[in-house]
């Protein structure tokens, strides 16, 4: 009997019942597009603050300040520089994070002559290095991805995919100017173990000390400088998560955290756990977060993500008091028929069990149309701001499903009890 | 009793009377209210906001003197005062000079600035111990620290070596701006002293001689003789002094004239005074050497704090201005870093005018810094729109769907309005009164609620309160009142679209 | 002379015939009521004479004027201004007290006038009970304000739906006796009911069954 007092509700009363499902439709809708970007806003700002550059850099074990400090040599000649091997790169595709490495790139660099008698650095590094792992991904690494910022003022990027790539150089906008070099120009260059006719196929404005410098194919230079396979520097771009105490603790030192604390830390995305992690592949190596960037992520992904959760609880209050502002006043629309049922017998406990479970049934509807509508909403924000589909995170169907249910009953119970407390007889004859 | 105050009674009974639906719908246009208000007064502030968010990734822009001028503290005042003071995050000048650590005998690069300055344009500077406090106080970068293993309260002897001229090598460079001042013996005895300041270019820019001693018919003539003082503008030391009618007359005479090389440049002596002319060449090269070949000056610092950066920084050694000024003597500054919260547009502006101004100073943008933060702001402010824009449409719908159910639930009234003669505009009237009412009254309360509610996001998320606009108020009570008429007709039409008969029937 | 008069008039609801052909005449002052069993056609009848709806065939003149071709808005004038309604289930505008009630029924027709509200309640016995609302209201008592409502305006005609038909038998009479002050005072009524007593209070009834006239029988026994 019960079944068929609801059917007949449902199909009778079929205009409020649609209404009633549409608001929760939209409220669902509106909590799964919400939640979902604010679960997945935190990975695309990351992705984009990768415009900030590498946020972490690798470089060789006992070095770097002995040719920082002295001037001594020409290119560093004159200490026993340790460097890197180029043929381990791949291996940071192999760390634990290593879904979140983004893009790397390795340097190396030298002095050369220049046919006037004056000398230029020339930075070899990749560009769009084509590397197939051993996992079977394949990927583009290289300067093209981590010097976004670069202005090509004439020419183009340099493309590793070109035959001639060997030969070709990119020249900085202050460098060009004063030697009034100009796209399609063939330098010689001479370095100290090689020299080179390079051909300038691009014109950079990098608004820094790399607008005097030269940079060529990373093969370029391991020839004119005869280093083969050696590398100086990598530059590393990463999704980091925020740094908090733990991370703080264990960047000092990993090895005085407790084992579970480590092992907390060295499954998080900290900076720390990455570096040290990329430490354990690249041999001979020190790998240290660059605060510039590393710190500044930290702070705008933070914010960005409490803003997203401020803005989504107040939609969300929003969607719950409309939803159970709607229940109230339906139920409340149905007096009249509920003093009939109270008049023919029934007891309020089968009253409220027949309204709330109507309402619960055309609550599942709208959950469930909701929840496709939201699933489309969380896809426009993301196709449009980042130009990728935004991940559907799970854990929101419980979630809403939750909250609608809670929201539900929360707007029902008050009209139910509010219409139980009327006489039957006032509600026959009130005219309603 | 007009017909209008029965339409205000009607409307006033409906609204007091009718209290538990009345209040589901102001509420219901209260939240609408809220939503709009708060998030598009969000919207509007997330920029600026997030901008001065941004600026933790430091400097966005460089000043640097332009070519063959100096960047004085004065000067960078006078640039920076440019800038309105909103937009001006910190302003970090820099001096970069080495110093010597005669202890290991090595030598770092050293930074002169002001630490409050570059708490501000470097926040990420992460500091082990403390930012110096007290003079003589210094920070050390850590790859240096963990070189030679110094730690927070270690002392550390520094030493400035002023450029080393070797004698006779007029090709050296001069410190730009030097003062120059010493004294030689001239004429019987009596002591002739010269002050001289030396240009951009190292040479002579100003003389004045002292020559009290001297004969004031001869050699007192040094000092106020404009032809004799006007040649040695513009020349370089070390001077030969040339012109000298007795070549014998003295000591002092031969070291003028040979003290420095061949090819040097020179000086006529002053006819009749020729000792004196001598005494002011030897007093000028002699003031040279001695500032040249200077003593090296040593100080002791405390280290109050090891920097890590992650960057080039951290082979740096970090001193106050001040500090650097006194060991070194000399006022200028290599760069300022500033970091300015602007948007890109308005910084190439900033850049542009203050280069093409002259002053001796010019400007670049950061690009990595500037770009990147143009980029990542569009996209932000793109994501608030879009989510503004869903969640009010959906909200404004979950309105009117409440909207039209409380309306809906009069179908039968309006039955009965209309079996009693009332036409279809009247019906409409009375109900877009009400409409209207709860409208204004849900958009000002949500208007306020709004504020608070943004109030709130501001404060929590970025630490800054949001000033009210006040455009915001009639506007929201104006979309208020829109939705509220807007999805108070759709049902009424409905309803009138039916007979009276069958609404009065009871379905 | 005729106030009502219908000539052949048919409602067609797709296949079924809810009139068929029915025709009847109703003279200024005259008390009439109507009577058959569910689906008579009563309902019907009543809609097309209180202008809620036309007729698919046939004439219907009200006061001489033919109403059944008129649009719904003239339809909605004529109502107003000669015809007083009165329902099975009183229906009031429940947030608005009884005075008010009546006050709406002036408000769409002419001027509001509180006095003269006051006044019709007094009419139907209910003068002290102005300012209550219709829940505080019994069921008689809301239908005598319904009554007093219907007669505001001094209406040509009063149409009259069950008005009884969820009235105990006190109110019953009361309203009643309303009815007969009202036809005493030249007002021509028009009661539609299935209870053969109120029918026995009219001057003549007309019985439908199956959407025609089935017969109409004269009270001999109606006193003035």
């Amino acid at each position: 009997m019960l079944f068929r007092m609801i059917k007949g509700v449902l199909f009778h009363q079929k205009g409020k019942m649609l209404l009633i499902a549409i608001t929760i439709a939209l409220g669902a809708s509106l909590a799964t597009g919400m939640l979902n970007v604010v679960m997945d806003v935190e990975d695309k700002v990351n992705k984009e603050l990768k415009n900030y550059g590498a946020n972490i850099t690798v470089k060789p074990k006992d070095v770097s300040l002995l040719s920082d400090i002295y001037d001594t040599g020409e290119n560093g000649e004159a200490l026993n520089a340790a460097y890197l091997r180029e043929d381990e790169l791949g291996k940071l595709k192999t760390i634990f994070w290593a879904f979140n490495i983004v893009d790397f790139t390795p340097f190396l660099d030298t002095q050369v002559a220049l046919p006037d008698g004056s000398s230029a650095q020339v930075v070899g590094t990749w560009f769009n290095h084509h590397l197939a792992l051993p996992t079977g991904e394949e990927l583009d690494a290289g300067v093209v991805g981590m010097r976004s910022w670069w202005e090509i003022t004439d020419g183009r990027w340099l493309d590793e995919a070109d035959a001639d790539a060997g030969n070709e150089i990119m020249v900085g906008a202050l460098l060009a100017e004063e030697k009034r070099w100009t796209v399609g120009e063939t330098v010689a260059l001479t370095g100290p173990e090689g020299a080179l006719d390079a051909k300038i196929v691009g014109i950079y404005d990098a608004g820094g000390d790399e607008d005097s410098q030269i940079f060529a194919t990373l093969d370029a230079v391991q020839a004119l400088t005869d280093r083969d396979g050696k590398v100086t520097s990598i530059e590393v771009s990463a999704l980091t998560t925020p740094d908090n105490d733990l991370a703080r603790r264990a960047a000092r030192n990993p090895a005085a955290l407790t084992s579970r604390d480590y092992e907390t830390w060295y499954c998080t995305a900290y900076v720390s756990a990455i570096c040290y992690q990329i430490q354990e592949v690249i041999t001979g190596s020190v790998a240290s977060a660059v605060r510039q960037v590393a710190e500044s992520e930290g702070t705008i992904l933070d914010k960005t993500k409490l803003l997203m959760i401020l803005i989504t609880a107040l939609s969300l209050i929003g969607s719950a008091l409309g939803i159970s502002n709607l229940v109230t006043a339906s139920v409340m629309e149905r007096a009249q028929e509920i003093g009939l049922l109270k008049a023919i017998g029934a007891k309020d406990r089968s009253i409220t069990g027949v309204v709330m479970t109507e309402i619960l049934i055309t609550a599942l509807l709208g959950f469930a149309a909701g929840y496709f509508m939201g699933f489309g909403f969380a896809q426009l924000i993301g196709r449009s701001v980042f130009g990728s589909a935004v991940e559907m995170n799970p854990t929101v169907i419980p979630i809403v499903a939750g909250l609608i249910a809670l929201v539900t009953i929360a707007g029902s119970i008050p009209a139910i009890r509010m219409v139980l407390r009327l006489k039957p007889a006032e509600v026959l004859h009130g005219g309603h | 009793m007009t017909k209008r105050r029965m339409f205000l009674r009607m409307i006033t009974a409906s609204l007091l009377r009718r209290r538990s639906r009345m209040l589901i719908a102001l509420l219901s246009i209260g939240i609408g209210a809220t939503i709009l208000a708060g998030l598009v007064t969000i919207y509007y502030d997330v920029p600026r906001q997030m901008r001065a968010q941004m600026r933790s990734y430091g400097a966005n822009m460089l000043l640097m003197p332009a070519d063959g001028e100096t960047l004085t503290e004065a000067r960078l005042e006078e640039t920076l005062s440019r800038f309105p003071e909103e937009t001006l995050v910190g302003a970090a000048p820099y001096r970069y000079v080495r110093l010597d650590m005669t202890s290991r005998q090595q030598s770092f690069t050293t930074a002169g600035t002001d630490f409050d300055a570059v708490q501000k344009t470097s926040p990420y500077f992460s500091v082990e111990g403390a930012y110096p406090a007290a003079s003589r106080e210094i920070l050390v970068g850590k790859e240096i620290a963990e070189t030679i293993g110094v730690k927070v309260g270690s002392e550390m002897e520094l030493t400035w070596q002023p450029t080393a001229v070797a004698e006779g090598d007029a090709s050296a460079d001069w410190v730009p701006g030097a003062m120059l001042s010493g004294s030689a013996e001239g004429w019987s005895g009596g002591s002739v002293s010269i002050s001289a300041t030396l240009g951009e270019d190292g040479k002579i820019a100003e003389i004045t001689v002292d020559a009290s001693t001297q004969t004031a018919e001869f050699g007192g003539r040094a000092q106020t003789d404009e032809a004799f003082l006007n040649q040695f503008v513009g020349k370089s030391l070390p001077l030969r002094l040339t012109n000298v009618t007795d070549e014998n007359a003295g000591a002092g005479i031969r070291t003028a004239m040979s003290a420095a090389p061949e090819g040097s440049d020179e000086v006529d002596a002053l006819t009749g005074a020729t000792v004196t002319s001598s005494a002011i060449v030897n007093a000028l090269n002699g003031a040279r050497t001695a500032s040249a070949a200077s003593q090296p000056r040593t100080m002791k610092y405390t280290v109050s704090g090891i920097l890590v950066t992650g960057g080039e920084e951290e082979g740096y050694i970090f001193m106050a201005l001040s500090d650097l000024e006194a060991l070194t003597g000399e006022d200028r500054l290599d760069v300022a870093e500033l970091s300015v919260s602007a948007e890109e547009d308005q910084l190439n502006a900033y850049a542009e005018g203050i280069t093409e101004e002259d002053n001796g100073v010019t400007a670049r943008l950061v690009k990595r810094v500037t770009k990147s933060e143009t980029a990542v702001l569009g996209k932000l402010q793109a994501l608030v729109f879009l989510v503004t824009v869903v969640v009010l449409l959906l909200t404004m719908i979950c309105v009117s769907t409440t909207m039209m159910a409380v309306v809906s639930e009069r179908r039968r009234e309006i039955g009965l309005r209309k079996a009693l003669g009332a036409s279809d505009n009247s019906i409409r009237g009375e109900f877009l009164g009400e409409g209207i009412f709860l409208g204004t009254l849900g958009g000002v309360l949500g208007a306020v609620l709004g504020f608070v509610f943004a109030q709130v996001v501001s404060v929590n998320v970025f630490g800054s309160s949001i000033t009210f606009q006040p455009l915001l108020l009639p506007v929201t009570v104006l979309v208020s009142v829109a939705i509220a008429a807007v999805s108070c007709l759709a049902p009424i039409k409905r309803a009138m679209a039916i007979d009276p008969a069958l609404v009065l029937k009871g379905e | 002379m005729a106030l009502l008069e219908l000539k052949n008039i048919s409602k067609i609801y797709g296949e079924l015939k809810a009139l068929d052909n029915v025709s009847l005449h109703v003279d200024k002052g005259e008390w009439v009521a109507i009577m058959g069993p569910s689906g008579s056609g009563k309902s019907t009848m009543m809609n097309i004479i209180g202008c809620m709806d036309k007729p698919t065939k046939g004439e219907v003149l009200l006061d001489g004027v033919d109403i059944s071709k008129e649009s719904s808005k003239k339809l909605t004038d004529i109502r107003r201004d000669k015809i007083g309604l009165i329902f099975q289930q009183f229906h009031m505008v429940n947030y608005l007290t009884a005075v008010e009630n009546v006050m709406v029924s002036q408000y769409y027709h002419s001027m509001p006038d509180e006095e003269e509200a006051l006044e019709a309640l007094g009419r139907v016995g209910l003068r002290e009970r102005a300012k209550h609302l219709p829940s505080q209201l019994s069921g008689g008592e809301q239908q005598r304000v319904c009554v007093a409502r219907a007669l505001i305006n001094h209406p040509e005609l009063i149409l009259a739906d069950e008005p009884t038909g969820n009235l105990d038998e006190a109110n019953e009479n009361i309203v009643l006796d309303l009815f007969r002050q009202l036809h005493r005072e030249g007002t021509t009524l028009i009661v539609v009911t299935h209870d053969p007593e109120v029918a026995e209070a009219a001057q003549r009834t007309i019985v439908l069954e199956h959407g025609r006239v089935a017969r109409e029988i004269i009270n001999e026994n109606f006193v003035e």
